[in-house]
């Protein structure tokens, strides 16, 4: 588990260098990634479902990304799509077109199934948490207004 | 003669007048500066052209231009933007409509990119530095880079064995797969210098890392995770974000990106498993029997 981790933090630090994310974010992007990457271990360990396991750690990574970001005054992307890259189905669309050639189908659309489920999963998790903090930021809005007025 | 020299001062004083007229109507004072329209359109556009070439959601890209071309206070900022092309226009009652469009041909990642673009047309909505300034801070932009490509080329290496063991893979395995992934370095550069298609190198050069990998598993005492190496070596050329951001396009309302991503995601994939299953082909020929 350990080591999976740190597989994890090492993967996306240097995937994120060759992505080009500026130097500073380098170590938050790791970082990210690496606990999502161990939400997703947990959840799976307990046996929840693929999609359910992918749904907690996206959400988890882009919470933290939306912190990281409203903190460092950049862009969410910046954090969220290193923080989602062990969990982004790039293997599993690679063996969709394998088993597709091997003529293996039912593999092939076993792949297709949990492709579309995970890729699905995270940006339905993207958009919770967006939504989240749109609607957060809206009420401290309105109440910031409101209490302008009383004084 | 004189007829025609009467027709062409004619024609000269209109045409002056025209100029003048389009002159007043395209320069305004602002902030005490004079804001060029032209120039503030051209600025949008490789705003944009930028942002999507660095691989962001075109929703994102759409935004960002529809404020960029704000500033001008016109009233009709238009925008449309598919994962291959941009168009901006900008119109107002009093001008005609100044527009541009253009096709973006590659497109990889570079977040760098989209974080400077995003900083940049937030200053320039905020006032704080000008059109020009923005203009050349963007064309700058084009030819910087962040990392030296020996690091870029070491990071690819690392990143390759690092995800080889998020597959679940032993040390063995890692060790091939970051040797594996010099091929793809290799079709990195021959993609930068020598333009060919991308199918076809990707095609080729996971042809070459699959009889590889077929070579490594006869010669090493110890069995090979023949996948989990394979699928970790690939992995920086994968489109995982290529294919999120389609869904994330898709759901977003968004359905022409949206598919032209996941078909371009799609076939990527399919260049690196036709070139894999050629080469695991060959391999079982050469070695018999090994899968």
């Amino acid at each position: 588990m350990i080591v999976q981790i740190f597989g994890a933090f090492v993967a996306v630090y240097t995937m994120s260098v060759v992505m080009n994310l500026p130097k500073k974010f380098l170590w938050m992007a790791g970082s990210i990634a690496s606990v999502s990457w161990l939400v997703y271990l947990i959840f799976t360990d307990y046996e929840a479902g693929l999609g359910f396991s992918t749904f907690m750690a996206t959400a988890v990574s882009a919470f933290i990304s939306h912190l990281l970001a409203r903190r460092q005054k950049a862009p969410v992307t910046m954090f969220l799509i290193p923080g989602i890259l062990p969990l982004v189905p790039g293997v599993n669309t690679y063996r969709i077109a394998y088993h597709l050639i091997q003529k293996n189908y039912a593999k092939a659309s076993f792949y297709l199934n949990a492709t579309l489920t995970v890729a699905g999963m995270i940006a339905i998790a993207i958009f919770v948490i967006d939504s989240g903090f749109r609607i957060y930021y809206t009420i401290k809005n309105m109440k910031s207004q409101k209490k302008g007025r009383n004084h | 003669m004189n007829n025609l020299w009467h027709c062409l001062t004619q024609n000269n004083i209109v045409y002056f007048y025209y100029q003048k007229e389009i002159f007043k109507n395209i320069r305004t004072e602002w902030f005490g500066e004079v804001v060029d329209y032209r120039l503030l359109v051209d600025t949008a556009l490789l705003a944009g052209e930028i942002m999507l070439s660095s691989g962001a959601e075109t929703y994102r890209v759409e935004e960002t231009v529809r404020h960029m071309l704000k500033v001008s206070q016109f009233e009709h900022c238009d925008t449309f933007v598919v994962s291959t092309s941009i168009m901006v226009s900008i119109a107002n009652h009093d001008l005609d409509a100044i527009s541009r469009a253009k096709s973006i041909e590659e497109r990889s990642i570079n977040l760098a990119n989209i974080y400077y673009v995003n900083d940049l047309s937030r200053k320039l909505c905020r006032n704080e530095i000008s059109v020009e300034e923005t203009h050349q801070r963007l064309e700058q932009l084009l030819h910087e880079k962040q990392y030296h490509p020996k690091k870029v080329y070491g990071c690819m290496i690392l990143s390759a064995m690092a995800f080889t063991i998020l597959l679940g893979a032993n040390f063995i395995d890692c060790l091939v797969a970051g040797f594996n992934a010099i091929f793809v370095i290799i079709s990195q550069v021959l993609y930068n210098k020598v333009k060919l298609n991308d199918f076809v190198i990707n095609m080729a050069v996971c042809c070459i890392m699959a009889i590889l990998t077929c070579v490594f598993s006869v010669i090493l005492p110890c069995s090979l995770n023949i996948e989990a190496v394979i699928a970790g070596s690939i992995m920086p050329l994968l489109p995982g974000v290529a294919l999120t951001n389609a869904t994330r396009d898709t759901l977003i309302g968004d359905y022409v990106s949206g598919t032209a991503r996941f078909v371009e995601a799609f076939v990527i994939a399919a260049s690196l498993a036709v070139g894999i299953a050629a080469g695991l082909a060959v391999g079982n020929y050469w070695f018999g029997g090994i899968l």
